[in-house]
């Protein structure tokens, strides 16, 4: 690797680090013009840095504040990044991720912390927002044939509504087509169990190496 | 009562024992048929008598303090679900119900929750804004005639703080404050990244009386976090764990702890020099009574009172 582009993946990682979103950009722009592959940069220098932080919110030597701002330099990032990529015609087939709160719950930060870390790691993500209608998950299901259907829920009293957007799946023979995965501080590997969903992730960080560990098992099937 | 006689009363009565607030009232609400979605806030209006008779209950079941009802009813929790307009009657409803349920040597706790909105980078709001709605709804809270304040459940050190300030300035009853930890490899630290014995300093700084820990944590693992609160304040603490944690059965919230389980971890943080304990999601009449019997049984020797205020 040349030493402009590995001194530019490792400005990358510390933008992130640093939450620093014109930075980001700023590299970003140079990477473009500089012709480097954006994959390359997106996945060796900005992925890098959210993983990082990643690892540091495990820890509890990062925390929320670090983490939005990480993952909005990277959010920065990939859109001046992807832009070559859209015009281009060998526009890589991203997997496709719906991702929702479910019904009655308002919740919003760690549901998209998932949707940037899924599109910041490489996924196409679709974010239906909060509060989303079991029937909504199912239409957009449907519209969109998703790889993934992530479904978060942060209220106890509210995660049954899950269960009323798994049976609404199966019952529009979407159910094979795809995989759902849970999560939220409630969810737990046995309640995805219960409820008959395919996957948990514990947090965002989680949900990308679970979703990855998925396609590289379906693609070792293949 | 008069606001200033209660004022001491409480602080005093906790060199005398351990005080004993109530559980859960979201954790009732929906097992007397809350729907899914429905602020609680709005039974104090619709459903009066239900709000009452659980704080019955937990007075029958030994609480010296009941907390009033108003968790989410500051304004801007409230604009949420549209229902900002019913703040004062809200409040006001609560503080009626709660007095209702008391017997004269009860004491009736102003609750306040966290406003449902963060400050940049997470969110948009203003130090200012926050202030200003928690100083509003401890205003209406105060005039209808509560003996104390409970801040609860604060993630992020800035907003106890903007609740603290809010609260002072409309009145000097006695401040409980309660931020809400996780626990991480490195130790307990708030979502915000506060750590615990500078976040408590700061409460006493800006005007807390007491201070500690609610929600996030089972009783198990507060232990371990009461004695880190011991070790970094000399105020008095409270701790109000939930009943371990929600697992979902046939489509219902059940919080699988026992309250003997729950009251005895409980007891073990007394014994660590809490000087104030109830419950928090999870925790029912059943628990809060295995608390008092406990408590009966134990030899108190008060702690950590400070003369400061």
């Amino acid at each position: 690797m040349e030493k402009k582009l590995k001194g530019l993946l490792e400005e990358c990682y510390r933008a992130v680090l640093e939450g620093d979103k014109q930075k980001a950009e700023k590299l970003a722009t140079e990477a473009v013009k500089s012709g480097y592959d954006p994959y390359l940069v997106i996945e060796k220098g900005l992925v890098q840095g959210i993983e990082k932080l990643g690892e540091r919110w495990e820890q509890g030597t990062c925390f929320l504040p670090e983490l939005v701002l990480g993952a909005e330099a990277v959010k920065a990032g990939i859109s001046i990044l992807q832009e070559p990529i859209l015009k281009s015609k060998a526009r890589k087939n991203l997997p496709r991720v719906i991702i929702g709160t479910i019904e009655g719950d308002i919740h919003d930060i760690g549901k998209t912390l998932v949707a940037t870390m899924l599109s910041a790691n490489g996924f196409e993500v679709i974010d239906l927002g909060v509060d989303v209608k079991s029937d909504n998950f199912v239409k957009m299901a449907k519209k969109y044939e998703p790889r993934f259907l992530c479904l978060s829920s942060l209220l106890t009293t509210t995660m049954q509504n899950e269960i009323r957007v798994i049976e609404g799946l199966r019952k529009a023979n979407l159910r094979k087509k795809l995989k759902v995965m849970v999560g939220g501080a409630p969810a737990s590997p046995s309640w995805a169990k219960e409820i008959g969903a395919d996957l948990y992730a514990e947090n965002a960080i989680q949900a990308v190496k679970v979703a990855q560990r998925e396609i590289g098992h379906e693609s070792k099937r293949k | 009562m008069s606001p200033k006689e209660s004022k001491n009363s409480i602080l005093e009565l906790s060199r005398q024992r351990v005080v004993l607030f109530d559980g859960a009232m979201g954790t009732m609400l929906f097992s007397y048929g809350l729907p899914l979605g429905t602020s609680p806030e709005l039974w104090n209006l619709s459903h009066p008598e239900i709000v009452l008779k659980i704080h019955q209950k937990y007075i029958r079941a030994g609480a010296d303090v009941i907390q009033t009802n108003t968790f989410g009813a500051s304004s801007l929790k409230l604009k949420k679900s549209g229902n900002e307009k019913k703040i004062e009657r809200l409040n006001e409803a609560a503080v009626k119900i709660a007095r209702k349920a008391c017997e004269d040597e009860k004491y009736v706790a102003g609750n306040i929750g966290p406003s449902g909105e963060f400050f940049e980078p997470v969110g948009k709001a203003k130090y200012k804004e926050l202030k200003k709605t928690f100083s509003e709804q401890a205003q209406i809270l105060h005039s209808a005639g509560v003996d104390l304040f409970s801040v609860e459940t604060m993630y992020d050190l800035r907003e106890a703080l903007a609740a603290i300030e809010g609260v002072r300035e409309v009145s000097s009853l006695p401040l409980f404050v309660c931020m809400t930890f996780e626990k991480k490899t490195k130790g307990y630290f708030t979502l915000m990244g506060d750590e615990v014995s500078s976040s408590l300093k700061k409460l006493e700084q800006a005007g807390a009386n007491v201070v500690g820990a609610n929600c996030t944590l089972g009783s198990k693992d507060m232990i371990r976090l009461a004695s880190v609160m011991k070790k970094s304040t000399k105020f008095p603490l409270i701790v109000q764990p939930n009943a371990g944690m929600p697992k979902l059965v046939k489509g219902k919230t059940v919080y699988l702890q026992k309250p003997v389980s729950f009251a005895n971890d409980v007891l073990k943080m007394i014994k660590l020099g809490v000087s104030f304990t109830g419950g928090c999601c999870g925790t029912t009449p059943e628990f809060i009574k295995t608390v008092k019997r406990g408590l009966m049984g134990l030899e108190y020797k008060p702690s950590g009172l400070s003369t400061k205020r």
